[in-house]
């Protein structure tokens, strides 16, 4: 499979290659976005040591470079709660609408949010359950969200669009690194895909492959549907032994400014038994034996519609997990978390949004929680 | 926490009091029709991905470069923008930027 990818790599660039227009000056692009979110929740004196309230900044800086018609490159730096990130870094070599290929270090892709997870392309402070990186309340009990966004990854993607008629088709497939996780390994562990001590490099000699299909169809001048379905799959672990997979479904409504969002996903982890798994595990085994798999899903659907200078949202969302837990968790063997928001962004300035939201958590083996978000949003 | 949490409020609140932006992708005065619809179907299609203030801050130096910008953005997934809306969407922000003579530059559609 390596040997195949490589072969199309190469067939796409003697494709993409064009006589040099010397006439034609490269473009370049800057942009950036600033967030400052301050997160209080009501309902606890001292909500650290359960979430990351009170004052964060997340910031990107951004350059997109056109450097012929067909190929362009696009290096983001991102700073949130993790520290200095490389979001992208990557080329895009176009054959054709239908086909190009992306390669370097960017985010595959799957579902429809992380294609608006950055801060200045949402409405809200922080994403949606399903791709929660680190803002919802308990994040370390529930291990974040299924997939956090954005991932970001170093492989190769194939992706194209193609036009007909008044709809439009999208594909995507790609090889990645994929999810790490430790040998004896329980669920992702998403600080080894950014620890330098780990290297940026896939942990397992084995890549993680995916694919997207995607189809929005115009309903009239002013209303389009897009549905898609997204697929991911690999091994997580250092000795490429533990398996896993993520699916996802993704619809977006859009009449005129108003937007319906809803999106479902679902991913399958193996987990390493160990020796001493009546030690380990909360649950005893079932027929005599330990169910090596969990299972955690998650959904959202969202409504934003623009009232003059304000964007009103509301959203529901939540996540589910099924399947044994660590002696020392404090979740069930079938948990359920469900979240109710209510949002609104305001536009002060040109490029500057007040983003505000109160959010109610209802956790089945927690208590429930209310959380207040008021920040500022700049786009540059 | 609460009064931290209401002072931030009052000071927000502050500058959206004093605000006068209209949020929009307006053409400028005296703009053709043509280039009227490309920023009303601009404002349609680009605020699927991301806010109109993506489009108005944007840095580009001729329309030429908005040219390979709009290209580009056209064929994000999901973008909605069939390739006869390309033209009028490039029409609306190069005479935003540029004006008619920059509107000239692109040639006949």
């Amino acid at each position: 499979m390596k040997a195949a990818l490589v072969v199309m790599l190469l067939v796409a660039a003697a494709h993409a290659q064009t006589p040099p227009e010397a006439d034609k000056a490269v473009q370049r692009n800057f942009a950036g976005s600033i967030q400052f979110d301050y997160l209080a929740v009501p309902t606890e004196r001292l909500a650290r040591p359960t979430t990351l309230d009170a004052a964060t900044v997340e910031a990107s800086l951004k350059v997109a470079v056109d450097l012929t018609d067909k190929v362009s490159a696009n290096i983001k730096m991102c700073v949130a709660c993790h520290g200095p990130e490389l979001g992208m870094a990557y080329m895009d070599l176009r054959a054709a609408d239908e086909l190009n290929i992306r390669v370097g270090r960017f985010t595959p892709a799957f579902g429809s949010f992380p294609q608006r997870h950055d801060p200045a392309n949402h409405r809200t402070s922080d994403k949606p359950l399903p791709y929660d990186m680190g803002r919802m309340l308990n994040y370390r009990d529930w291990n974040e969200g299924v997939l956090p966004a954005p991932w970001v990854d170093n492989g190769l993607e194939l992706d194209g669009v193609h036009f007909f008629g008044g709809s439009q088709f999208d594909y995507a497939a790609y090889a990645i690194g994929g999810p790490k996780g430790n040998a004896d390994g329980y669920d992702f562990d998403y600080t080894l895909s950014r620890s330098g001590a780990s290297y940026y490099v896939d942990n397992n000699s084995e890549p993680s492959v995916g694919a997207r299909a995607a189809l929005t169809l115009r309903l009239d001048d002013d209303a389009s549907l897009a549905l898609g379905a997204s697929g991911m799959a690999g091994h997580y672990d250092p000795q490429a032994k533990l398996a896993f997979w993520i699916a996802g479904a993704d619809m977006v409504l859009q009449v005129d400014s108003v937007f319906l969002r809803a999106e479902y996903l679902i991913r399958r982890t193996q987990i390493a038994i160990g020796d001493d798994p009546l030690a380990t595990f909360k649950y005893g085994p079932v027929d005599g034996k330990f169910d090596d798999h969990i299972l955690k899903d998650g959904f959202y659907v969202e409504a934003e519609a623009p009232v003059g200078r304000v964007d009103l949202i509301a959203r529901w969302d939540g996540l589910r997990r099924w399947g044994n837990e660590l002696a020392t968790s404090t979740l069930r063997e079938n948990s359920v978390l469900l979240r109710y928001t209510a949002g609104a962004a305001i536009r002060v300035v040109s490029g500057v949004r007040i983003k505000a939201s109160v959010e109610a958590y209802d956790f089945s083996d927690l208590p429930d929680e209310l959380a207040v978000h008021l920040g500022v949003t700049g786009s540059f | 926490m609460t009064t931290r949490l209401a002072l931030l409020a009052c000071s927000l609140s502050a500058c959206f009091l004093f605000a006068r932006e209209s949020g929009r992708l307006e053409a400028p005065p005296g703009a053709p029709v043509d280039v009227r619809l490309g920023c009303a179907l601009a404002e349609s299609r680009c605020t699927r991905c991301h806010t109109i203030d993506r489009i108005l801050s944007a840095r580009v130096g001729s329309p030429a470069h908005w040219q390979d910008y709009v290209h580009r953005m056209r064929l994000q997934p999901q973008s909605g923008i069939l390739p006869d809306e390309e033209r009028p969407i490039l029409d609306c922000l190069v005479f935003r930027s540029f004006g008619a003579d920059g509107l000239a530059t692109l040639g006949a559609r």
